[in-house]
């Protein structure tokens, strides 16, 4: 049987799962944990760390860790977003060849897609780990209101990561699945409402027969749990200066210690009413003199620190059950999602707006994996009930004459859709029209994320409004966006599928799935080379643990001389393998010790 | 990890009480009312047999029994007692049985199907039946990884998305609620949608269930929507049926058009069901229903051109005063087409009341004396040129 797993590639977490046997199950990784942190790290060595290793060392290693990737994925240069995280990021950020954007790590610059096919790797490798084979295949999440540049950034990384991806499908889409999973009987309307580490989605759906169907979604994508964090480091940072007049933010290692602090703070006051926040030495004054911050945080004042996060949370659900058609009352389920939940001040927000306590039968740090995994299990599986019927987040629509945007597909559309529009020339003899691809809500095209261009030549010379030339938009069940645009009298067709202006051109991704597989190699290697070692290690120890036995028994004996002399000859060949990085070497030393101890073994065993 | 239980599956499965149970309550042992006292909708498999007063072997024993008496359900009803394995590749895959039915013997009691089977009965009132549905054996070869009865589905469906209301396509009546429409929706989505089709080969019909499936969201997006559904309403009181463009979009935009949803492979569909059309076409004709015969015919000639259908056509759109160019090039291209000597003379009379109609008296004159030639003695001819001389006087 294929085996697919379901990837939920979250802001701070990562959680991968696969359906066994029918039951959809979360796989844990090496250290035991469910979900493993989103986050990348590169050595002085080059050697790379993901997940809780990464986390690790990322206090004395801030320039080179990198946190929230998934902030910057599918991201131009320049946009608020990107503006904020330089700002805010101890990483260097550099600017790509596409205007997108790259991070400096070491002396090698990543592309986004890079970093994150470096944690897609990891929770493969996890899979594999568990299943006991290859994995190829795998249906990814993303928040509900990533535009296409976002999900085809997230499809590259897979690549990149040797990933088949399946389906990229929504965060609250999949939460719903993992929910509805073996109660296809049952008939609701659920909101799903997923304040994660980096971005907030919720979404309306109803379900019925094994079918769901996507009513509404809305979200965004810059609304966390980091900027809860950012709001505790704000008030500690601004509490540091008035005490002190020290800024802490230009000191990157005390900014990274708050980081940690805040989250840790954070968390403690979902179950406590006060915590202490205390970090010794986090300043250091010229003359010598070490800085100390401590402070206790309530609820209460973290509460009021990020009130105005929450309530812009129910705004969007507002908003969300608006275009769904539904009123408060007419939602049967509340599920919460995301590690932010946790928090009383959210639940309470959103209890007090549905009017009813929301469910408490999934986990949220699980639950999108899961629901990743239902959804790859149900492509895949002839027998699978389950069928969903996703919609597309974003207008979609064609720059027009005069700034303005003709939208041809909805949001909240189901997919696959495909629809037509018939535009005609607009100057007196015009030959070519250039079509610009927008999504978004605007009516401005350029306030919109610009999708792709392309141009038609060719047409009849005419008076302006004579030439007609139809564009069909197609979004596919993927949520993949083609265009196509013919000239009416001739017939004369032109498509394109859309790639995002700011993604990876094919020759890049191609060379970066070489390169990572070249790291495979090498890290592969590495494996082998500690292995080894600790092999010749336990053979030094071994044949030490006999050697004063054998001295013992051999001592005036020409032929044990010999084979002493030879024994500590490649003792000592053996430690200094093990210091050194040549795999060949090591592997000799190793065979020529294993040879000494069945020799010595044998002569102990004469002996007794 | 969590652990496995015989019989229950996944530790971490969450079960909840089923208050609908009539269980045989004798088989109850006394120690199961208190696990399923445990049992509250949050608690875990794991963590009942962890919270349970006895040892977790008889917890979890407990458990399965008031599963099989079906006083408790788990997320997932397994069909077998499955130990899931702990890892490696393993797991048997359950061989795909085809229980590909036919959709018109489907009344039988709901068993467990694979996707890709045809699930829903026949639609009724379709203008052609079924059984009775003229298909192109040549459709039906193609080596393609869909049941026949499923093939056939497909063709029937989209063959009918722009000659049944979009009532008739979700088999409901007209005044249906939103809730019925909306699970007539979700059965034809579980139909139709491309995922239940996820990577089988499906040569021309790939386009085919994408089209039906497309159509079927869209009129679900009509129906569903109170203003677009009487808008709808309105427009299949005036005898269209799904040929129908969504208001709210511009009236220069063919969204939803079926002419243009449509042309991918109308034209490698020749002539199936096209007799059983023109005759209901004709039907209509008799009956004055012009605008319905008008909807057949056309559909006909999109799928390949045919001179008397043409004829039939713009005699339609004659009657109805309407589109009187189409009709002309329609009357045109029939005679160029070559047709016998019968079919030639209603083309040229149909031609000659065009011309008269929009003025052109002088040339409906010449054509209704070219018909003469033919047949002299028709006498209805007769009388046109007579009439029309007069006028003229």
């Amino acid at each position: 049987m294929e085996r697919v797993i379901g990837i939920d590639l979250g802001t701070t977490n990562c959680c991968v799962a696969i359906v066994e046997g029918g039951v959809p199950k979360v796989i844990p990784n090496k250290g035991g944990y469910k979900t493993t942190p989103s986050i990348v790290g590169i050595s002085d060595s080059g050697r790379r760390f993901v997940g809780q290793m990464a986390k690790r060392q990322a206090i004395t290693n801030a320039r080179h860790t990198v946190y929230a990737a998934k902030r910057l994925i599918g991201r131009k240069w320049g946009s608020p977003e990107v503006e904020h995280s330089l700002e805010t990021s101890p990483y260097e950020l550099v600017r790509g060849p596409h205007d997108d954007v790259r991070i400096k790590l070491r002396d090698k610059v990543y592309s986004i897609p890079e970093i994150s096919s470096i944690i897609l790797q990891e929770m493969r490798m996890v899979a594999e780990d568990y299943v006991g084979c290859e994995i190829s295949e795998a249906v990814v999440t993303v928040p509900a209101y990533f535009n296409d540049a976002q999900r085809q950034a997230t499809k590259d990384a897979g690549r990149i990561a040797g990933l088949d991806v399946l389906r990229i499908i929504n965060e609250p889409t999949a939460a719903a699945l993992a929910y509805g999973y073996g109660r296809e009987d049952l008939e609701a309307r659920i909101a799903i409402f997923d304040l994660g580490g980096g971005t907030f989605d919720v979404s309306i759906l109803e379900m019925n027969q094994g079918v769901f169907d996507v009513l509404s979604t809305g979200g965004d994508t810059y609304l966390g749990g980091e900027d809860f964090d950012a709001r505790i480091i704000e008030w500690l940072v601004y509490e540091f200066a008035s005490e002190f007049g020290v800024d802490l933010r230009r000191d990157e290692m005390a900014l990274q210690r708050m980081k940690d602090a805040a989250e840790k703070a954070k968390c403690e006051l979902s179950a406590v009413q006060e915590t202490e926040i205390n970090l010794p030495f986090i300043f250091t004054l010229e003359d010598g003199e070490a800085l100390h911050l401590q402070r206790t945080l309530t609820r209460d004042k973290l509460e009021e620190l990020v009130e105005d996060l929450v309530h812009r949370t129910i705004k969007i659900c507002d908003q969300t059950l608006k275009e769904a058609g539904l009123a408060v009352d007419e939602i049967d389920e509340v599920i919460l999602v995301g590690g932010m939940t946790r928090m009383p001040r959210v639940q309470q927000v959103v209890a007090e707006y549905f009017g009813r306590e929301p469910s408490k039968n999934v986990h949220p740090d699980e639950v999108v994996g899961l629901g990743a995994a239902i959804q790859a299990h149900a492509l895949v599986d002839e027998e699978a009930e389950i069928l969903l019927l996703d919609v597309t987040p974003h207008d979609l629509g064609i720059g027009v004459y005069g700034g303005g945007v003709q939208v041809l597909i909805e949001r909240n559309s189901t997919v696959p859709i495909s629809r037509s529009h018939i535009f005609t020339t607009v100057k007196e003899s015009q030959t070519s029209v250039k079509i610009l691809v927008v999504q978004g809500e605007s009516d401005r095209a350029h306030e919109n994320d610009l999708l792709g261009e392309f141009i038609l030549t060719g047409l009849r010379r005419a008076p302006a409004g004579e030439v007609e030339i139809e564009v069909t938009f197609e979004i596919s069940a993927d949520g993949i966006v083609s265009v196509s645009a013919r000239d009416l009298e001739t017939g004369m067709a032109q498509t394109i599928t859309v790639t995002a202006t700011s993604g990876l051109e094919e020759d890049e991704i191609l060379a970066m799935i070489e390169e990572n597989q070249d790291y495979l190699v090498e890290a592969k290697q590495s494996e082998e080379f500690e292995n080894q070692r600790a092999e010749v290690r336990r053979g030094i120890r071994e044949v030490e643990r006999l050697l004063p036995t054998v001295r013992e028994v051999m001592a005036g004996s020409t032929l044990g001389k010999d084979a002493l002399r030879k024994a500590e000859d490649a003792l000592e060949r053996a430690k200094e393998a093990i210091e050194g990085r040549n795999l060949e070497h090591l592997i000799s030393t190793g065979e020529a010790l294993s040879r000494t101890y069945t020799v010595f073994q044998g002569i102990v065993d004469r002996m007794q | 990890m969590a652990r496995q239980y015989e019989n229950l599956g996944s530790g971490d499965l969450v079960p909840t009480v089923n208050r609908n149970a009539t269980p045989d309550v004798s088989r109850v042992q006394p120690g199961d009312w208190s696990v399923l006292g445990l049992v509250d909708g949050r608690r875990s498999l794991e963590a009942i047999c962890a919270a349970a007063v006895m040892a977790e072997a008889d917890a979890a024993r407990s458990l399965a029994r008031l599963l099989s008496l079906g006083m408790i359900h788990l997320p997932r009803p397994l069909a077998t007692p499955v130990t899931v394995p702990s890892s490696g590749p393993s797991s048997i895959r359950p061989s795909r049985a085809s229980v590909a039915r036919d959709g018109r013997k489907s009344s039988e009691k709901e068993v467990k199907v694979n996707k890709g089977a045809v699930r829903l009965d026949a639609p009724t009132g379709w203008p052609v039946p079924l059984d009775r549905f003229a298909f192109d054996p040549a459709s039906l070869t193609e080596p393609v990884d869909i049941p026949e009865a499923k093939q056939r589905q497909i063709i029937y469906y989209h063959h009918h998305l722009q000659l049944v209301s979009y009532y008739d396509l979700f088999q409901v009546p007209r005044d249906a609620d939103v809730r019925t429409i909306r699970h007539a929706y979700f059965k034809l989505s579980k139909e139709f949608h491309p995922d239940q089709f996820f990577r089988r080969s499906l040569g021309s019909f790939e386009l085919r269930i994408s089209e039906v499936f497309k159509w079927v969201s869209g009129a679900y997006m009509v129906l569903s929507d109170n203003d677009k559904r009487k808008a709808y309403d309105a427009v299949i009181a005036r005898g269209h049926a799904g040929d129908w463009a969504v208001p709210k979009l511009s009236a220069s935009s063919s969204a939803n058009d079926p002419t243009t949803a449509m042309r991918g492979v109308s034209a490698q569909m020749p002539a199936i069901g096209s007799q059983e059309l023109c005759q209901q076409g004709e039907r209509k004709l008799e009956e004055g229903d012009f605008p319905g015969a008008l909807r057949l015919f056309e559909t006909v000639l999109k799928s390949a051109f045919d001179g008397r259908t043409a004829i039939l056509a713009a005699q339609c759109l004659v009657e109805m005063n309407s589109k009187l160019d189409v009709a002309d090039s329609y009357c045109r291209r029939a005679i160029k087409a070559g047709l016998d000597m019968r079919d030639k003379l209603a083309a040229y009379i149909v031609l000659a009341r065009i011309l008269e109609r929009v003025g052109r008296t002088d040339d409906a004159m010449k054509v209704f004396l070219q018909a003469r030639r033919l047949d002299p003695d028709n006498p209805a001819i007769r009388a046109h040129v007579d009439r029309l001389a007069q006028t003229r006087s």
